[in-house]
C-alpha cells in the first residue's frame, strides 16, 4: 500500500502541530519518521489510521482519498495495523484474544482466526504464552503481542508509535531484529515513529525528519546522515557541530566573526593529531562513552566535539583534521 | 512511630467498637445453657423455615441489586461516556439519593403508589376502578425502594470503571471493530468489574436491609426474623437468636470481601503506562431517549420523594408546629449525629491514613480490612449486639464496679447511639477519607521533611491542606448517614434521647401525612447542609508534576 499525506494541517487549540506536511510512505518501504517529542510524529499515524481527521490536506491509502467528509472512511474499513506507543493491550483479554480481536471484528470463523492468531503469535515467538494475561507478561513479551494483534490482519499499512521507546537497550537490539523479520516476511509498508537516531537509522529504508509540522527532509538514512539540508536535521540523527564554513569553500573557518555559510561535522569526521599537524586548539572536557571518549575541543572561536580512541588531559594542546568536509547547511 | 501508636490505638477501638458486638453475637451461638455446643445451630439448621428465610432474603437482595444494576449501569455510561446534554448537572445530581434514607424514599412511594396512593388512585381512575393497584408492595416494591435508594453506588463505581479505560484501548479496537463492537468487546468489559462489584454492595445493603421491608409488611426475610425473635427472645435465649443471625452474618461477609477485591484489589489496570482518557461516544439519534433514560431515574430517585414531601407538608402551615412538637427529637438527631462523626473522624483518620500509605504494611491492611468490615453488619443485627454486650451491668461478660460504671455510663445514653453509629457508618467516611490521604503521596511529605519541616509543620502545610476537603467530605457523608439512621434509633434509642427517624415512621403509621413532610424535609435539609458545603468548597490546587 502507498500512503500519501499531501499538504495536511492541523491544530490542537492554538498549538499548530502539522502545517502542511507531505508524506509518502510507499509500497513494502520501512519508513521511518524522525523527530523530538511533540513534534507531531503520532498525529501523523493517528490521521493515517483515521483516529484523527486532518484540519485541511488530503490522505490517501492507494490512490484513495480516505478524508473526505463523505464518507470518511472509517478506522476498521482502512485495513491498516497500529502499535500503540502505551501498546493499548486490552487487560481483559488473553494474549491470544488480544490477537484474535481483529479477526474476530471481521467475522473470520472461529477456527481459522485462532489458528492464524496462534500463527501471528508464533511469528513474534510467543508460542507458549497464548493463554496469559498481559498483565502477566513481561515488557518484551507485551510489545511482541502488539506488534502480532497488528499483524495478523496482514495490513498493507503497518504504523509503529515508538515501538522501542519504553524497552531496555539489550531487548531493543533483539526487537529490531524482529521488526526488519517481520518486515520482511510481511511486505507492506512500514510507517515507524520514532525520536531515537539510532533505531531510526537500524531500521529505515528511509527516513524522514519532521521539523516544526512539515517534513524537513527525507531520504535514506546514510543521505540524511552525511547530508542533512538544515541544522534541526543535522541535530535530530545525533551528535554534530554546526561550524561557519570559508566563503565558496568546504572548509571550516576557525575565525571569529565569520560570514554567512554553515556546515555540520560529526564527532567521528575529525581526527585528533598532535600540536602541529592541523587546525590547533585545547582540550576542555574529555568523557568516557564506552567504546570511545568524546573529547571537547576548543579552536579559536568554535568548539569541536570530536571521537578519540584514547582519553585527553583536559589543557592539552591538540590539532584537528577533517576527514570528510562538512556537510553544508541551507539554513543560516 | 506516633503514627504508627495513633493507627493501634484507632485499631483498638474500632475493634471494641464495630467489631466485637458482633463477634460477641457469633460467639454467643455456640454456647447453651452456659456450655460450648453447636445445640443452637443444630435447632436453627434443622428448621425448614431458615432455608424460606435465606432464600426470601436473597430474592429480595437480587431483585434489588438487578434493577440497581439496570438504572444505574446505563446511567454511568451516559454520563461518564457519552456526549449527552447537561450531564455535568446529571453528575452533581445523581448521587443524592444516598442522602434520603431509604424509609423516607419508600414513604414517598407508597404516598404515591401505596393503598389509595396518589398515583395508585389516578390509574384507578383512569382504568375506570374505585380503587388503583396497588405497585408499592411486596418484593418487587421493596426490591424498587431499595434500588432507587442504592443504584447511587453502582453508578459511582461503574463510572471508576468506564473512565479507567484509555484512549488507545479503544483505539485500537476502532481500527478493526464497529462502535458498537467497541462498546461491547472492550469498553462494558473493562467496566464490568466495577459494576458487578457496585451490584454486590446494593446486594449486601438490601439483605441488610430492616426498615423497609419491614414498612412494606414483608415477611421471611431474615432481617425482620433476626429483630422479631431478638424482641421475643433475646433476654432469655440469646444463642438462638443469634444462631439465626450467624449464617447471615457470614454470607454478608464473605460477600463484602468479593464486592472489595473487585472494587479496588483485581482491578483490570490498564497494561503499560497510564495514557490519554478515551473520547466520549456519540449518541446522535440515542439522544433523546438517553436524556428521558436519565431524567426518569432522577425523577424517580430525587424529584418524586422531595417533591411528594413538598406536597404533603403544603402549605407548611404546620411547620411551625411539627418543628415544636419534634424540637427534642430533632436535638438530639443532631447532637448524636455530630459527636458519631466526631468519633468516626477521630477513628477513621489514622486508620485511613494507615490504609492509603503507599506501604501500608500488616497495620494499613488490617485497618483497611477493618473499616470495610462493619459494611457486612446489619443495622437490626448491630442493634442486637450492641445491647447484649452493653446492657448487662457488664461489657464483653466481663463485671467489675468499673464495667458496671461504664456499662451505665453508655447503655442509658446518648453515647450507645453514638458508638453504634460509628460502628455502623464508618466505611462509608473511611472510603472518603482513604481516597483524600491518597492525595498526599509519601514523596510529598518527604519532600517536606527534607525540606527541614517538622512533623507538624508538614501535617499543617501539606497534609492537611491536601486533604482537608476529602476529610470533611467524609465527615459530611457520615454525618448525613447519621441523621438519617432508623434501624438503631428505632432498636436501641435510649429512653428520653429518642431521634427523629422513628418518630416520623410512627407518625407515618398514624397517617399525619403533613407532618410527615414537614419532618422528612428537615431532615433531608439537616442531612444534606454540610454536603453542599463540602461540594462548594474549592478544591486544593494540587500542581504536581
Amino acid at each position: 500500500m502507498t500512503a500519501r499525506l499531501s499538504s495536511v494541517s492541523k491544530r490542537f487549540g492554538a498549538r499548530v502541530v502539522l502545517a502542511g506536511l507531505d508524506l509518502e510512505a510507499r509500497e513494502g518501504e520501512y519508513l521511518v519518521l524522525l523527530g523530538p517529542s511533540g513534534c507531531g510524529k503520532t498525529t501523523v499515524l493517528r490521521i493515517l489510521a483515521g483516529l484523527e481527521v486532518p484540519d485541511a490536506g488530503t490522505v490517501e491509502l492507494d490512490g484513495r482519498v480516505v478524508n473526505d467528509p463523505a464518507p470518511r472512511v472509517a478506522p476498521r474499513e482502512r485495513n491498516v495495523g497500529m502499535v500503540f506507543q502505551d501498546l493499548a493491550l486490552w487487560p481483559h483479554l488473553t494474549a491470544l484474544g488480544n490477537v484474535e480481536f481483529p479477526l474476530a471484528a471481521r467475522g473470520v470463523p472461529r477456527v481459522e482466526r485462532r489458528a492464524r492468531a496462534a500463527e501471528a503469535l508464533a511469528a513474534v515467538g510467543l508460542t507458549g504464552r497464548e493463554a496469559a494475561a498481559p498483565a502477566r507478561l513481561s515488557g518484551g513479551e507485551r510489545q511482541r503481542v502488539a506488534l502480532a494483534r497488528a499483524l495478523v490482519t496482514r495490513p498493507r499499512l503497518l504504523l509503529l508509535d515508538e515501538p522501542l521507546s519504553s524497552v531496555d537497550e539489550a531487548l531493543k537490539g533483539e526487537l529490531i531484529g524482529l521488526l526488519k523479520e517481520l518486515h520482511r516476511r510481511y511486505g507492506g509498508a512500514v510507517l515507524h515513529v520514532t525520536h531515537g537516531p539510532a533505531e531510526a537509522l537500524a531500521l529505515a529504508g528511509r527516513i524522514a525528519v519532521l521539523d516544526e509540522g512539515r517534513v524537513g527532509q527525507v531520504g535514506t538514512p546514510e543521505e540524511i546522515y552525511r547530508s542533512p539540508r538544515t541544522r534541526r536535521v543535522a541535530r535530530a540523527l545525533g551528535l554534530v557541530d554546526v561550524v561557519p564554513l570559508r566563503r565558496g569553500t568546504r572548509e571550516v573557518d576557525f575565525t571569529p566573526g565569520a560570514n554567512g555559510a554553515w556546515g555540520a561535522v560529526r564527532p567521528e569526521t575529525v581526527e585528533l593529531l598532535p600540536p602541529g599537524a592541523g587546525s590547533e586548539g585545547s582540550v576542555e572536557e574529555c568523557r568516557f562513552q564506552g567504546d570511545h571518549w568524546l573529547v571537547r575541543v576548543a579552536v579559536g572561536a568554535l568548539t569541536l566535539r570530536v571521537r578519540s580512541d584514547a582519553p585527553r588531559e583536559v589543557g592539552a594542546r591538540v590539532a584537528l583534521r577533517l576527514r570528510e568536509p562538512p556537510a553544508p547547511l541551507e539554513d543560516a | 512511630m506516633r503514627a504508627r501508636i495513633g493507627t493501634w490505638a484507632a485499631l483498638v477501638a474500632l475493634v471494641a467498637v464495630a467489631v466485637l458486638p458482633v463477634a460477641y453475637m457469633l460467639g454467643a451461638s455456640f454456647v447453651a445453657d452456659g456450655r460450648l455446643s453447636l445445640e443452637n445451630w443444630r435447632h436453627v439448621l434443622a428448621e425448614g423455615r431458615q432455608w424460606a428465610l435465606l432464600r426470601g432474603s436473597l430474592g429480595l437482595a437480587g431483585a434489588a441489586a438487578g434493577l440497581a444494576v439496570l438504572l444505574g449501569a446505563p446511567l454511568a455510561f451516559l454520563l461518564q461516556r457519552t456526549d449527552l446534554p447537561l450531564r455535568r448537572a446529571f453528575r452533581a445530581l445523581y448521587p443524592t439519593p444516598l442522602f434520603i434514607p431509604p424509609f423516607l424514599l419508600t414513604i414517598t412511594w407508597l404516598y404515591l403508589l401505596g393503598p389509595k396512593g396518589t398515583l395508585s388512585n389516578l390509574i384507578g381512575r383512569l382504568l375506570g376502578r374505585d380503587e388503583g393497584p396497588v405497585l408499592m408492595q411486596g418484593l418487587w416494591g421493596a426490591a424498587a425502594a431499595l434500588a432507587l435508594s442504592w443504584y447511587p453506588i453502582v453508578t459511582l463505581l461503574a463510572s471508576v470503571g468506564f473512565r479507567s479505560a484509555q484512549a488507545s484501548e479503544e483505539e485500537a479496537a476502532r481500527l478493526h471493530a464497529s462502535g458498537f463492537q467497541v462498546f461491547r468487546r472492550v469498553t462494558l468489559p473493562l467496566a464490568l468489574p466495577s459494576i458487578v462489584s457496585g451490584a454486590l454492595f446494593v446486594f449486601l445493603f438490601a439483605l441488610n436491609s430492616y426498615a423497609v421491608p419491614n414498612l412494606l409488611s414483608l415477611q421471611g426475610v431474615y432481617t425482620i426474623e433476626i429483630v422479631t425473635q431478638g424482641t421475643n427472645y433475646g433476654s432469655k435465649d440469646f444463642g438462638r437468636v443469634t444462631a439465626t443471625a450467624a449464617p447471615f452474618l457470614l454470607i454478608s461477609i464473605g460477600l463484602l470481601v468479593c464486592a472489595r477485591r473487585l472494587a479496588g484489589g483485581r482491578r483490570l489496570a490498564p497494561v503499560g503506562s497510564r495514557g490519554a482518557p478515551p473520547r466520549d461516544f456519540a449518541l446522535r439519534r440515542a439522544r433523546g431517549p438517553a436524556l428521558v433514560f436519565v431524567l426518569l431515574v432522577l425523577g424517580l430517585s430525587v424529584a418524586a420523594p422531595v417533591l411528594t414531601f413538598v406536597a404533603k407538608a403544603w402549605p407548611f402551615r404546620v411547620a411551625r408546629q411539627v418543628i415544636a412538637e419534634a424540637r427534642p427529637e430533632l436535638l438530639s438527631t443532631l447532637g448524636i449525629a455530630a459527636a458519631a462523626t466526631a468519633l468516626a473522624l477521630a477513628l477513621g483518620v489514622p486508620l485511613a491514613r494507615a490504609a492509603a500509605s503507599a506501604r501500608p504494611g500488616r497495620l494499613g491492611a488490617a485497618a483497611g480490612f477493618l473499616t470495610f468490615l462493619p459494611f457486612a453488619f446489619p443495622g437490626a443485627a448491630l442493634a442486637l449486639g450492641f445491647a447484649r454486650v452493653w446492657n448487662r451491668g457488664s461489657v464483653f461478660g466481663v463485671e467489675s464496679p468499673f464495667v458496671a460504671w461504664l456499662s451505665d455510663l453508655v447503655y442509658p445514653t446518648p453515647a450507645i447511639l453514638v458508638l453504634a453509629y460509628g460502628a455502623r457508618f464508618l466505611p462509608f467516611a473511611s472510603r472518603a477519607l482513604e481516597h483524600a490521604f491518597e492525595r498526599v503521596t509519601p514523596s510529598l511529605e518527604e519532600a517536606a521533611a527534607v525540606a527541614g519541616a517538622t512533623r507538624l509543620r508538614t501535617l499543617r502545610t501539606v497534609v492537611l491542606p491536601l486533604s482537608a476537603r476529602g476529610i470533611a467530605a467524609g465527615g459530611a457523608l457520615f454525618f448525613a448517614l447519621s441523621v438519617g439512621e432508623m434501624e438503631l434509633g428505632s432498636l436501641i434509642s435510649p429512653h428520653g434521647w429518642g431521634v427523629i427517624t422513628p418518630r416520623i415512621l410512627n407518625k407515618f403509621h398514624f397517617l399525619y401525612e403533613d407532618w410527615v413532610g414537614v419532618a422528612s424535609l428537615t431532615v433531608l435539609a439537616v442531612a444534606l447542609a454540610p454536603v453542599l458545603l463540602v461540594a462548594l468548597w474549592p478544591r486544593a490546587e494540587e500542581g504536581r508534576a
